[in-house]
């Protein structure tokens, strides 16, 4: 073996990640070289070095404590939106009194949705490969057919098309959802190793109060944003989109593009 | 034992080293106390998927990294540059050799570096080469799990602790200079 080909191994011998053919080659080459068995010395004395000063870190016994008072409460509500950190649940509390005054106002304004709506029906989703997806973190989710009555009343009532392959989205599965007595298709896609929901549904003065307005791309859409989830809507062509994603995506509003012939 | 005690006793006694990782990524206490908790939250949701008998701790390592990924990380998703083209493979060790062998110099050398100068080493590392960094020198997972937890093909990951490596050697090398441990010679 050549001192090239014995520094070309340094770093898998170093970390164990080496053949043991490989090992057994490099530690002959050692044995008569004194440059690389100098080299070798050092690189494994520069890691052990930094795995001395950089292991050790503050215990954190609080931290777990904290952890396992947020799973008993957890498991006291099974809504999984309102176990949240807590400095969330100032907003959930103010949402709740706003809810409150929503449930007065839904006699009056046809259509007058909350956030949470729309939260519900995205984390309870049963639809087949979204509970493999969210184990298996894109790796390789089990991907569901879309099914035939999604569909059938996508064809029948709305004049748009969804597509199942689009760059940076992985169709997952689809389902049909009654939403406060709409029907809304409902799709779950992975986007950026993120879960998101697109609901698709004919707005029939469909209103969602809070959210913040954006303008991208000549379109309005509406967003609402709390640390671990976030919400977008827009109306297009008397229907409304909603999406829904898991974890917070700087791009959500692409997921506008999985959508055609609008 | 109830769902409880079993995430207790295979998923909780990993917070220590979950934390220490999040501390580096995160760069603060906050943020890295959010992060652990999202993450053990987050598997406590999903225990019922995880398979009995696979690596708890590396599945726990693929949550934290996925969540860390995509709430905290820095905003721009700007490519990280990293010029490294004037710094070769064994340039720490090429520099304190230069300094002779009578004085010793790589003890020297690592005998004057603190503990919180190495981690603020790490933390300067670009966050791409810094997880992997981390996931391999403070947390001994190997390459193969590394891919795993971080959705990298092992190519990219060797590619990445090599120039993580090498960045680190230079940080701390410049750091030793400016503090006068070392005084450099042209090598
Ligand atoms: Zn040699």
């Amino acid at each position: 073996m050549t001192c090239e080909e014995a520094l070309r191994r340094l770093y898998e011998v170093i970390d164990k990640e080496a053949s043991e053919i490989d090992v057994k080659e490099v530690q002959e080459h050692l044995a008569h070289c004194e440059n690389c068995m100098a080299r070798y010395e050092f690189e494994a004395m520069f890691k052990t070095f930094v795995c001395d000063k950089a292991s050790s870190s503050p215990k954190a016994d609080d931290l777990k404590k904290r952890i396992l008072t947020r799973i008993d409460e957890s498991e006291d509500k099974p809504n999984r939106f309102f176990n949240r950190p807590f400095r969330y649940q100032a907003v959930i509390i103010a949402a709740a009194a706003a809810l409150i005054l929503c449930i007065v106002a839904a006699f009056s304004v046809a259509g007058y949705y909350r956030y949470h709506t729309f939260i519900e029906p995205f984390e309870n989703c049963h639809m087949a490969g979204v509970q493999a997806y969210r184990t298996s973190q894109a790796d390789d989710p089990a991907i569901d057919p879309r099914d035939p009555e999604v569909l059938a009343f996508l064809q029948k009532s709305i004049p748009v098309t969804v597509n199942d392959s689009m760059p940076g989205f992985l169709m997952i599965g689809s389902c049909l959802d009654n939403i406060q007595n709409c029907r809304f298709a409902h799709f779950q896609y992975a986007h950026d190793q993120s879960l998101v929901s697109l609901f698709v549904g004919n707005d029939d003065g469909i209103n969602l109060p809070g959210f913040e307005q954006v303008t991208i791309d000549g379109i309005d859409f509406y967003q609402y944003t709390c640390k671990s989830c976030q919400i977008m809507y827009w109306k297009e062509n008397g229907m409304i989109m909603v999406a829904v994603s898991e974890d917070k995506t700087l791009e959500l509003s692409e997921i506008r593009t999985v959508l055609s012939a609008i | 034992m109830s769902k409880k005690e079993t995430f207790e006793a295979e998923a909780m006694i990993h917070v220590d080293s979950l934390y220490r990782t999040a501390l580096r990524m995160t760069k603060n206490e906050g943020d890295a106390e959010d992060l652990v908790q999202e993450t053990l939250m987050k598997a406590y949701r999903f225990w019922d998927k995880f398979e009995e008998g696979s690596n708890c701790r590396a599945w726990l390592f693929k949550i934290m990294t996925n969540i860390f990924i995509n709430n905290y990380r820095a905003k721009s998703r700007a490519p990280q540059v990293v010029d490294l083209q004037d710094v070769d493979d064994d340039f720490l060790f090429g520099q304190l050799s230069a300094l002779g062998p009578s004085d010793n110099p790589e003890q020297h050398f690592f005998a004057k570096v603190f503990d919180d100068d190495v981690k603020g080493a790490i933390e300067e590392l670009p966050e791409d080469f810094r997880l992997v960094v981390v996931l391999s020198f403070l947390e001994g997972f190997s390459y193969q799990e590394i891919a795993d937890i971080a959705g990298l093909q092992i190519g990219t990951v060797k590619s990445r602790l090599h120039r993580g490596r090498k960045l680190l050697q230079k940080a701390l090398w410049d750091y030793a200079v400016k503090n006068g441990f070392i005084k450099e010679t042209a090598r």
